[in-house]
C-alpha cells in the first residue's frame, strides 16, 4: 500500500527534524566516523536488480516467519501471536501508539556522532514495522527479508517497544536488496529483555547501512548478535542509552569476509549515564581475499555512572596479505569508580596451533577451519539461546569450510 | 577555592581544608628580575628577519624560516574535540625575549650573569662543571649516584646560557650545542637534517615553529660512538607574555648511541604561554637514541587561570637497519598539552618504545599520546601509557598504531591505563589502530580504575597518610614507566607525581 | 623403519647449521634414546622429522619405509603413522579435546583410505585409553590443553599417541617438567603401547627416564652430530660423568 497520508504529529515532527538537519556533519571522507569506511553507501544508488543478483540471498536460520518484508510490501502470518503493525499504517494514524517514541532516539542519538544517513531516514520511510510486545515468549520471533525487485533504494524505519518485564527474543533474516537504508529504535521498559539476532545481509553485494538505537531503563537487558557473512559494504551503527541502574547489555559481532575488496564496518556507542551497568562488546573479523573490517567502538561513561562494568574486545584474523582491520576503540570516562577495558588484537592464524593439528593428521584446510571456528566462538557464546547458538554455529561452520579455496 | 566535590566517607573535611592548591606547591613559581630584551609586540615577516638577525643567521636559514611563515599564514589551528582551547591571539605575544646582557653569546659560564646561574642552581640543576676532586674523590665510572656526569645545556627564554662539558664531549667526537650556534658552525649537518623528519608542512604548530623558532639542542653522534655521558637540556620560560619555540634536533649515526634528558619548568603567571617546540630524531644503521622528559611547566591555579599551552612536535625517523629510540615523558605541568611523540619505522628490524605518565589535576587538559608508524619488516613497537587524572581534569590518550602494507612481520603492543581520581575528572582513549598486513600482530590493551579503596585503607591502617598513600598507589600504577626512566629523572619523577596530585583527594 | 643419511639441516632465518651430518637407523620394533647437551640440535631433529617450517634441509635423506620423508606435508607424515610428543604442548582455546581427537583419528583414516569411527565407538575408545592414563572426563570437555598442568599436558600427548596408534614414535624431552609419578604414568603408557611392529626416537636430557623406558641403543649428540653410540650403559655413564667427555669428540669429527 503507498501511503500518500501522514498524520499531523508525523509531519510537525519531520518539519522540526528538517531545520535541524542542518547542523548534522555530512558523509565525508575527512570525518572521524568514515574515515577509511567504503562511502559507496552515499553514492551508488541501485540502478536495477537482476536475476544474478538475487543468486545466494535465501540467508542463514529457515524458520517460519511471523513476518515478511518483500521490497517495500509487509505480509504479516495469519497466525499473529505478536501486535505488529505497519509503520507507514502508524505514521498515517493520528493516535497512533508510536506517536511519543518515533524519532527521538534518532534525535538523541546525533549528540555525540553525527548520523546524516539516519536522519534521511526519518524524514522518508517507506517501509517497516511497529512492534508492541506486552506478553514473554520463548519462541523467537522471525522477520524474513525478501528482494522484490520492482522496488529500489527504500528507506525501511522500524520501531519496537518492549513492555516491563518482558522477555523475547527477535530473529532477522534474509537479504532485502531493495532497502539500502534501515533505522530500528528501540525501547525498553524496566526489567525488559531483549535478544536481537540480525542474521541480514549475507552475500549482498549492495551498499547498506542499518541503524540500531535503543532506549534502555532500570534492570533492562538488550543482546544484540550480529552475523555478516561477505557482505559487500553494509555498515552496522548500534547507539544505546543506559537510563537506569542495574542495566545489562552485550553487543556481538562476527564477520567473516572473502570475497575481493569487501567491508564490513562496525560501530557502536555505548552511553553508561547510571549507575552499576554492564555493558560488553564482542567483535570477531575473519578475513581473507583483500578484505577490510572496520571496528569503531566506544564506553562514554557519564558523571553518575559509578560502578560501572565496561568490556570491549574486538579481534581480527587476516588470513591474506592484503586483508585490513582498522580499529578504534574508545573510552570517554567521566566517573572515577568504574572498571572499563578494551583489548584489540590483529593477527593471522596461529603458527604453532596451526602445526600441532598439523602433526596429529588433521588436514590442512580443517586445521584452519578448527582454528576459524574457535576464533570466532567468544562472540558465539554471547547467545544466550543454547538451541539457536547451536544451529548457527553448524550453519557458520559450513560456512568456514568454503573458505579455503584449494 | 574548592569546589564541591563528592567528599567519600574516608576522608574528614579536615584532610581536605589543609590541603594546599596547587598554585602554592609549584616550587618553580618564582621568576627572576632580570634585564630582558623584547621584539615589538606580534607576528609579522619582519619579526622573522629580525628573530634570524639576532641570530647571525646565514640567508638559507632564513629563507627556510620565511618559506615556513608564508605557509603558515595560510593554515588554521587545528581543532580537537576533547580539549577546550581558549582563542590563542597570536598577535598578542612576544616572539622573541632574550637576557639584555647576553647580545653576546658568552664564552664560557663565567660569562654568564649570576642571576641567570642562580636560577638554574634554584631549579637543582648543576651548571658548573663537576670537576674531579683529584686525590679526594675517586671517581667511580660505575657509581650511578651525584657524581654522574651530565652535560647539560641550559635554555633561558629560548636562549642557550651555556653548555657542559663540550670539551670532553668534543673529544669523543659528540657535537652537543645550541642550535643557534650549530647553524653556524655546522650548517651542513644542519641542512642535511633539519625539517627532515617534521617538515614544515607537517602541522600548525610545527609551521609556526619552524618560522620563529629561536633555540633549542643540536647533538651529533658520530659514526660508532656511544656518547660518554647523558646529555640534557633544561628549558626555562622566564620573559612574560612570550612564546616558547625551540627547536631540537639529534642525530645519530651508524652504531652510534645517546641517552637524551629534557627538563622544563617555568614560573607562575596570570597569563597563559604558549609553548610550541619540535623535536627532530634521526637514527641510522644500527643506532639507539633514548630521549626522556619530564614536564613540569606550570599548570595554571587551580581555577586554570594562567599555565603553559603546550603544543609540541616530536617524531623520530628510524631510517636505519636496527635502529631503536625510545620516548620516556613524564608530563606534570602546562595547562594544556598536546603532545605525540611519534616513530617512523622505517628500517627493517627498528624499533620505537613509548612510555609515558601524564598527570592532570585542576583545570588541566592534556591530549597526548603516540604514533607508530611501521613501514619496515621486523619491526617492532611498544607502547605503555598511564593516565592520571584528578580534580576537574581531562586527560586523553590518543594514539595510531599503523602497519603498513609491506611491513611483514611487524609487532605491536600497547597497553594504556587510565586512574580517575575523584568524580569530576575524565580520562579518554582514542586509539587508532590500522593493520595492513596479515603477518603483523598488534595488540592493545586499556584498562580505566581509580585508586582501589582496600589498597588505600591498608595504607593508612598501617599509618601512611592518604595523600602519601595516594602517591604510593599511584607510583605504582606507574611503576613500569618509571623504570625507564633514566635514574635522576625517575626520582624527580617520583617526587612530582606526589607533588601533582596534591588537593586531588577528595 | 626410519633411515636417516648425512643430514644437514640450518635455521632458515639465522642461516646457521645446527645438524651437521647425522645418520641414524632404526629398525621396527626398537627403542633409540638420544641424549646430549643444550644446543647440540636434539629438538632441530625432532622437527624436522615433524615437518616443522623454519628449517633449510642443506643436504641427505631421510626415508621412512622406502619412502622420501622430506618430501611430505606434515599431516601426510601423521597418516603415515609418525607421532611426536611435544616438549611443550601448545593450548589452543576455543578447540574442544574431543573434537580434536576425533577430527585428527578420522582425518588419519581418510587419508589411509579407511573408514571414519562413528561417534559411539570412538567415545568408548577415548574413555578407555583416557581412563588407564588418570586423564579425568572433565579435563576431556576442556579446550586442547587449556588450564592443564605440565604433567596433564604430557598425559594428553599419550592419549594422543595410543589413540591415533602411530608406527614411528619421537618422544621430546617428554620427562622434562614432571614428577617422579607423573613420569611413571606416561613411561606405562608408552611402554604399554611398544611392539614389536613399532619403533620409538626418545629424545632426553637426563638419563632417569630411560629407567623406565629402556632403551636398545643410546646415541649421544653433540654439535649436529651423533658421537658415540652404545646401549644403555651409555647413558648411565652419562649420568655419572656428563658430557665433558662428549664435547672433545664432536669438535674432532667433521
Amino acid at each position: 500500500m503507498i501511503h500518500a497520508n501522514t498524520s499531523s504529529w508525523y509531519d510537525s515532527l519531520s518539519q522540526e527534524l528538517k531545520r535541524s538537519s542542518a547542523s548534522i556533519e555530512k558523509v565525508n571522507r575527512r570525518s572521524e566516523y568514515w574515515r577509511k569506511s567504503n562511502l559507496d553507501i552515499v553514492s551508488d544508488l541501485v540502478q536495477e536488480i537482476s536475476e544474478t543478483d538475487l543468486i545466494n540471498l535465501k540467508g542463514t536460520y529457515i524458520h517460519e516467519p511471523e513476518l515478511t518484508i518483500d521490497g517495500d510490501i509487509m505480509e504479516l502470518a495469519s497466525d499473529k501471536s505478536y501486535k505488529i503493525s505497519s509503520i507507514m499504517d502508524e505514521i498515517a494514524d493520528e493516535d497512533s501508539f508510536t506517536k511519543n517514541y518515533f524519532g527521538k532516539l534518532e534525535e538523541k542519538s546525533q549528540k555525540l556522532v553525527p548520523r546524516p544517513l539516519a536522519r534521511d531516514n526519518s524524514l522518508n520511510p517507506k517501509v517497516g514495522y511497529a512492534l508492541s510486545l506486552s506478553e514473554s515468549s520463548k519462541k523467537p520471533l522471525v522477520i524474513h527479508n525478501k528482494t522484490n525487485k520492482s522496488a529500489r533504494n527504500c528507506f525501511q524505519r522500524n520501531l519496537i517497544i518492549v513492555k516491563k518485564g518482558v522477555e523475547a527474543t527477535i530473529i532477522e533474516t534474509g537479504n532485502n536488496l531493495s532497502v539500502f537504508n534501515s533505522v530500528t529504535e528501540i525501547y525498553l521498559d524496566e526489567n525488559a529483555k531483549l535478544n536481537y539476532l540480525d542474521l541480514t545481509g549475507e552475500n549482498n553485494i549492495f551498499p547498506k547501512i542499518s541503524h540500531k538505537f535503543c532506549d534502555m531503563a532500570e534492570k533492562s537487558t538488550f543482546n544484540h548478535f550480529g552475523l555478516r557473512l561477505n557482505t559487500k559494504s553494509t555498515r552496522n551503527e548500534i547507539e544505546l542509552h543506559l537510563n537506569g541502574p542495574g542495566i545489562n547489555t552485550s553487543i556481538a559481532n562476527v564477520s567473516l569476509i572473502n570475497k575481493k575488496h569487501h567491508f564490513s564496518d562496525e560501530n557502536v556507542l555505548i552511553n553508561h549515564n547510571a549507575y552499576e551497568c554492564k555493558s560488553r562488546q564482542v567483535f570477531k573479523s575473519v578475513l581473507e581475499n583483500d578484505c577490510t573490517s572496520i571496528v569503531r567502538g566506544k564506553i562514554y561513561v557519564a558523571p553518575e555512572a559509578q560502578k560501572t562494568d565496561g568490556y570491549q574486545s574486538s579481534r581480527s584474523l587476516l588470513l591474506n596479505e592484503n586483508s585490513k582491520f582498522l580499529c578504534k576503540p574508545e573510552l570517554e570516562i567521566y566517573a572515577d569508580d568504574v572498571i572499563c577495558s578494551h583489548g584489540s588484537t590483529s593477527s593471522s592464524l596461529d603458527r604453532e596451533s596451526l602445526f600441532y593439528l598439523l602433526s596429529r593428521g588433521v588436514h590442512r584446510n580443517k586445521a584452519k577451519e578448527m582454528l576459524i571456528t574457535a576464533f570466532i566462538s567468544e562472540a558465539l557464546d554471547e547467545i544466550e539461546d543454547e538451541s539457536i547458538k547451536s544451529e548457527l554455529s553448524n550453519y557458520i561452520d559450513v560456512w568456514t569450510s568454503s573458505f579455503f579455496h584449494e | 577555592m574548592t569546589d564541591n566535590y563528592e567528599v567519600r566517607d574516608v576522608i574528614d573535611k579536615e584532610t581536605l581544608s589543609t590541603v594546599k592548591s596547587v598554585g602554592d606547591t609549584y616550587k618553580y613559581g618564582f621568576s627572576t628580575d632580570i634585564e630582558t630584551e623584547y621584539a615589538p609586540l606580534g607576528l609579522n615577516e619582519d619579526i622573522v628577519k629580525l628573530i634570524s638577525k639576532k641570530n647571525n643567521e646565514p640567508k638559507w636559514m632564513l629563507d627556510w624560516r620565511l618559506k615556513a611563515f608564508n605557509r603558515w599564514k595560510k593554515l588554521k589551528q587545528p581543532d580537537w574535540a576533547l580539549l577546550k582551547i581558549p582563542e590563542i591571539d597570536f598577535q598578542d605575544q612576544y616572539y622573541y625575549a632574550r637576557p639584555a646582557n647576553m647580545k653576546e653569546k658568552p664564552k664560557s659560564l663565567d660569562e654568564v650573569d649570576p642571576k641567570l646561574l642562580e636560577t638554574y642552581s634554584k631549579l637543582g640543576i648543576p651548571l658548573t662543571e663537576q670537576k674531579k676532586l683529584a686525590g679526594v674523590i675517586e671517581e667511580n665510572p660505575e657509581d650511578k649516584s651525584e657524581n654522574r656526569k651530565v652535560a647539560v645545556d641550559a635554555v633561558f627564554d629560548s636562549v642557550s646560557v651555556g653548555t657542559t662539558f663540550k670539551e670532553e664531549l668534543k673529544s669523543a667526537g659528540v657535537i652537543f650545542c645550541s642550535i643557534s650556534e650549530a647553524i653556524k658552525e655546522y650548517p651542513d649537518l644542519v641542512k642535511k637534517y633539519l625539517g627532515s623528519v617534521v617538515p614544515i608542512s607537517d602541522n600548525f604548530f610545527a609551521c609556526l615553529n619552524a618560522a620563529v623558532f629561536s633555540d633549542g639542542s643540536f647533538v651529533y653522534i658520530p659514526k660508532g660512538v656511544r656518547c660518554p655521558m647523558e646529555l640534557s637540556t633544561y628549558f626555562r620560560i622566564n620573559a612574560e607574555n612570550t612564546g616558547q619555540f625551540e627547536r631540537t634536533l639529534i642525530i645519530a649515526d651508524d652504531n652510534s648511541y645517546v641517552s637524551y634528558l629534557e627538563g622544563c619548568t617555568a614560573p607562575q603567571r596570570d597569563e597563559s604561554q604558549l609553548h610550541a617546540a619540535v623535536v627532530e630524531l634521526v637514527i641510522l644503521d644500527e643506532a639507539e637514541i633514548k630521549y626522556s622528559t619530564v614536564q613540569n611547566w606550570f599548570p595554571g591555579d587551580e581555577n586554570g587561570v594562567g599555565g603553559i599551552y603546550n603544543f609540541v612536535t616530536k617524531r623520530a625517523d628510524c631510517r636505519g637497519r636496527n635502529s631503536k629510540v625510545m620516548w620516556t615523558q613524564v608530563e606534570t605541568g602546562s595547562a594544556i598539552t598536546w603532545k605525540y611523540p611519534s616513530c617512523v619505522l622505517k628500517g627493517d628490524n627498528s624499533s620505537g618504545e613509548f612510555y609515558s605518565i601524564a598527570i592532570t589535576n585542576n583545570m588541566q587538559q592534556a591530549d597526548t599520546g603516540t604514533k607508530m608508524i611501521h613501514l619496515g619488516k621486523n619491526t617492532n613497537s611498544r607502547i605503555v601509557s598511564k593516565g592520571i587524572s584528578a580534580g576537574k581534569a581531562q586527560n586523553t590518550y590518543r594514539g595510531l598504531v599503523q602497519i603498513g602494507g609491506r611491513s611483514q612481520n611487524s609487532r605491536n603492543f600497547t597497553q594504556c591505563d587510565s586512574l580517575l581520581i575523584g568524580n569530576k575528572c575524565g580520562a579518554h582513549t582514542v586509539p587508532y589502530i590500522e593493520v595492513n598486513n596479515s603477518s603483523a600482530r598488534a595488540e592493545h590493551e586499556a584498562t580505566t580504575s581509580k585508586v582501589d579503596e582496600d589498597q588505600l585503607f591498608y595504607c593508612m591502617q598501617r599509618g601512611i597518610g592518604e595523600e602519601d598513600a595516594v602517591a604510593l598507589i599511584v607510583n605504582g600504577f606507574c611503576k613500569e614507566v618509571l623504570q625507564a626512566l633514566p635514574m635522576e629523572f625517575a626520582m624527580e619523577a617520583q617526587k612530582l607525581v606526589a607533588i601533582s596530585l596534591e588537593g586531588s583527594v577528595g | 623403519m626410519l633411515n636417516i643419511d648425512d643430514l644437514k639441516v640450518s635455521l632458515e632465518e639465522e642461516e646457521k647449521q645446527i645438524i651437521k651430518g647425522l645418520s641414524l637407523s632404526i629398525k621396527p620394533g626398537e627403542v633409540h634414546a638420544i641424549m646430549g647437551p643444550n644446543g647440540s640440535g636434539k629438538s632441530t631433529l625432532s622437527s624436522v622429522l615433524a615437518g616443522k617450517d623454519g628449517y633449510i634441509i642443506d643436504s641427505g635423506t631421510v626415508n621412512f619405509d622406502g619412502s622420501d620423508l622430506l618430501e611430505a606435508e606434515v599431516e601426510e607424515r601423521a597418516a603415515l603413522g609418525i607421532f611426536m610428543a611435544f616438549q611443550y604442548p601448545i593450548e589452543i582455546p576455543g578447540v574442544g579435546n574431543m573434537n580434536f581427537l576425533r577430527t585428527a583419528l578420522n582425518s588419519q583414516r581418510k587419508t589411509r583410505g579407511q573408514e571414519e569411527l562413528n561417534a559411539a565407538d570412538f567415545l568408548k575408545l577415548v574413555r578407555g585409553i583416557a581412563k588407564d592414563l588418570e586423564i579425568s572426563d572433565e579435563m576431556m570437555k576442556r579446550p586442547v590443553n587449556v588450564g592443564a598442568s605440565g604433567g596433564e599436558k604430557k598425559r594428553n600427548e599419550i592419549l594422543q599417541m595410543c589413540l591415533l596408534e602411530p608406527r614411528f614414535v619421537i618422544l621430546d624431552e617428554t620427562d622434562s617438567g614432571l614428577d617422579v609419578d607423573a613420569m611413571k604414568l606416561v613411561s606405562k603408557g608408552v611402554n604399554n603401547f611398544s611392539s614389536s611392529s613399532r619403533s620409538f626416537l626418545v629424545i632426553t636430557h637426563y638419563q632417569r627416564l630411560l629407567n623406565y623406558i629402556v632403551p636398545d641403543f643410546v646415541h649421544i649428540m653433540v654439535d649436529g652430530r651423533i658421537v658415540k653410540t652404545g646401549d644403555k650403559t651409555l647413558a648411565l655413564h652419562v649420568e655419572e660423568t656428563g658430557y665433558k667427555d662428549f664435547l672433545q669428540l664432536g669438535k674432532g669429527k667433521h
